[in-house]
């Protein structure tokens, strides 16, 4: 297959479109990276490294790892803070770049070298990745040697791997995240973990003692409309709190759930490990209320005698579910590939899940439904060689 | 080669919950349950006679008629629908409790939901304390004067009964005027200094409706329609339910 002239556009710069764009770039192909957002790596840059005294799977380093893949590859062509606006032709496609309005994050001047000098701090400052560095210039605007400005593509296939927002607890108000300082989304509290290096209440920066998973929030939910297993709460959570019990032995944690979704192969070892040293209750709690020293306190029905109970945890993380992104119907629309009901870019056929209904248009990743990073990685995989065989053919 | 195929036994018994599903607009969802318990998290009922709302929700599903129509449990719930609410799958518990209490034989529900359910059905105050229209009518006029005498920047306030072209029609829990009359006083006062035009009815001014607790649904709905038929006939606009 001779694939050397090829180009390709990969929309979204998450875990996904960054390994369908470097699996196309290492096949040859010429791609153009465009990210919505001021860095690439979407929301799966933002959570942290679980491992105990062994590596727990989760795929955050696989992330970092695919980032630096991409930065290092002169075949692929980064737009950053840059949307498709228009997609013209049936193969080749005349895609339309704008702004998308997204700024680097500002910087303050101890950053300035400061992914050298504090990693952590300045990571979480711009881009959450000292490899998402190399697109800004030390006075906070982009580079423009390494990051191209919005303007019209000439491409042969276009994949869409825009990803997914995480679950807004709002729209559950009895949890009261933000009302509550120490109520949190699993990703908040994965970002505090790349930037302090371990948990932290918001509400005084103290390490908690007594900490709640409640899992399932926002999925599995038919008075939202979102029926769907969002399949990666289950291992970021319990990854997660395996990984905070052993760094803290002294921890107390409890996970509310109404039943555990599997994550690795190794699942049954791991589970194990979990319900050794956690507590799980198979009850969701649904009230909470803050105490005067900033502890929430909430009542759930024990299971074994069926009675109520209330606890007072210092710190509640709520694990938020994968949606589908705010842009989507006006994406879809744009592209000409329609949306399955649960407002995911549909995938007609069940055999070949990265084909739409337009011919030289994929998809990648969560933009088609939720799934873990590494499901993200393999769905993107699948997407590359769907591309290039798409290109031997056209 | 192949052998023939297993028969399951007869048709499946039509259950409680099967009843109470073809009842409901989308079956109440009673078949979605994901059995996460924040039912049971919410509800102030649950850890009495060794019930909740997840639990009483899977008895159904399971077909334990028997239990689901005897627990006394039924008669605990405050129908406060804080289960319905906080329930992912929108379940409705709150009617699977409401038909089990029509469940059961209507001298033996609750002592009292019962009898304050037979006073409303007395006379046509539809009062679960019995009062009659015109001990009503008495205490009425009796508070207002008293209040307009000791209280002069209220010397205007109406407390109006039957009176045709209202705009609200508003009702009254009956305990006020029989034990509390002065806690009729302080709405009257936010309606006159709000300006509003309204009226208490003859008919009907009872607010509570313990015939719906009972699940009596004849009784419940002859109450219902005894009030709002009198709001109609005195034309008012706006029904009032102060329940």
């Amino acid at each position: 297959m001779n694939s050397q002239t090829k180009k390709v556009m990969v929309i979204g710069g998450g875990i996904a479109g960054m390994t369908a764009a470097w699996e196309l770039a290492r096949a040859g192909v010429e791609v153009a990276l465009v990210e919505k957002a001021a860095f690439l790596g979407g929301y799966s840059i933002q959570y942290a490294c679980k491992a105990t005294d062994q590596c727990q799977q989760c795929g955050a380093c696989g992330v970092e790892k695919m980032l630096a893949n991409v930065i290092g590859e002169p075949r692929i062509r980064v737009y950053l803070a840059a949307e498709a606006a228009a997609v013209a032709g049936d193969g080749p496609f005349t895609v339309t770049l704008r702004a998308s309005g997204n700024q680097p994050e500002a910087i303050d001047a101890a950053c300035g070298k400061g992914y050298e000098k504090d990693p952590a701090a300045c990571a979480a400052a711009r881009g959450y990745s000292i490899h998402n560095a190399v697109f800004y210039k030390a006075d906070g605007g982009f580079d423009p040697r390494r990051v191209a400005a919005p303007e019209s593509v000439e491409v042969d296939a276009v994949v869409v791997a825009t990803g997914f927002v995480p679950f807004n607890p709002d729209e559950k108000p009895t949890y009261r995240y933000r009302q509550v300082a120490n109520v949190v989304t699993g990703l908040d509290l994965e970002r505090a973990k790349r930037v302090y290096g371990d948990v932290r209440r918001p509400s005084d920066g103290a390490l908690p003692k007594k900490m709640a998973f409640i899992q399932c929030v926002g999925s599995r939910d038919e008075r939202l409309g979102h029926l769907w297993c969002s399949q990666a709460c289950c291992p970021y959570a319990l990854r997660s709190a395996l990984a905070t019990r052993f760094k803290h032995p002294e921890l107390d944690i409890t996970v509310f759930y109404m039943d555990i979704q599997n994550t690795t192969n190794s699942f049954d070892t791991f589970y194990e490990q979990c319900r050794q040293s956690m507590r799980f209750v198979r009850t969701i709690p649904v009230d909470m209320y803050e105490t005067e020293d900033g502890g929430v306190r909430t009542r759930f029905m024990a299971e074994e005698d069926g009675l109520p109970v209330e606890e007072i945890f210092d710190l509640v993380v709520l694990s938020v579910g994968i949606m589908p992104g705010n842009d989507n119907p006006a994406l879809a629309e744009m592209l000409g590939i329609g949306l399955g009901a649960e407002g995911f870019f549909a995938r007609p056929d069940l055999l070949n899940t990265s084909a739409t209904v337009r011919n030289g248009l994929f998809v990648a990743g969560t933009a088609g439904g939720p799934m873990t990073i590494s499901g993200s990685m393999a769905s993107a995989g699948q997407s590359a060689a769907a591309v290039l065989q798409y290109l031997g053919r056209a | 080669m192949s052998e023939e195929a297993i028969k399951l036994g007869g048709k499946k018994k039509s259950t409680f919950m099967d009843k109470v599903k073809e009842l409901l607009p989308e079956g109440g969802n009673l078949n979605l349950c994901l059995t996460c318990g924040a039912c049971s998290s919410g509800c102030p009922a649950t850890g009495l006679e060794g019930m909740d709302p997840r639990k009483f929700l899977r008895m159904a599903a399971l077909g334990m008629d028997e239990e689901i129509t005897t627990s006394p449990w039924v008669w605990m719930c405050t129908m406060c629908q804080r289960c319905i609410y906080v329930c992912p799958m929108k379940i409705d518990i709150p009617q699977l409790v409401y038909n089990a209490r029509a469940a059961w034989p209507r001298e033996k529900r609750p002592k009292g939901i019962l009898g304050s359910c037979d006073m409303a059905l007395r006379n046509e105050s539809g009062s679960a304390m019995g009062t009659s229209p015109d001990d009503f009518r008495f205490v009425v006029e009796d508070v207002l004067e008293e209040y307009r005498e000791a209280q002069p920047e209220f010397a205007e306030m109406q407390a109006p009964i039957d009176k045709q072209g209202a705009e609200f029609f508003l009702n009254q829990n009956s305990r006020e005027p029989v034990t509390e009359p002065d806690e009729l006083v302080p709405l009257w006062k936010i309606l006159h200094l709000a300006g509003i035009d309204w009226t208490y009815g003859s008919k009907g001014w009872g607010g509570e409706n313990y015939c719906m607790f009972l699940a009596d649904d004849d009784a419940w709905k002859h109450l219902a329609t005894n009030t709002v038929q009198h709001a109609d006939e005195l034309g008012c606009k706006v029904y009032l339910n102060t329940e």
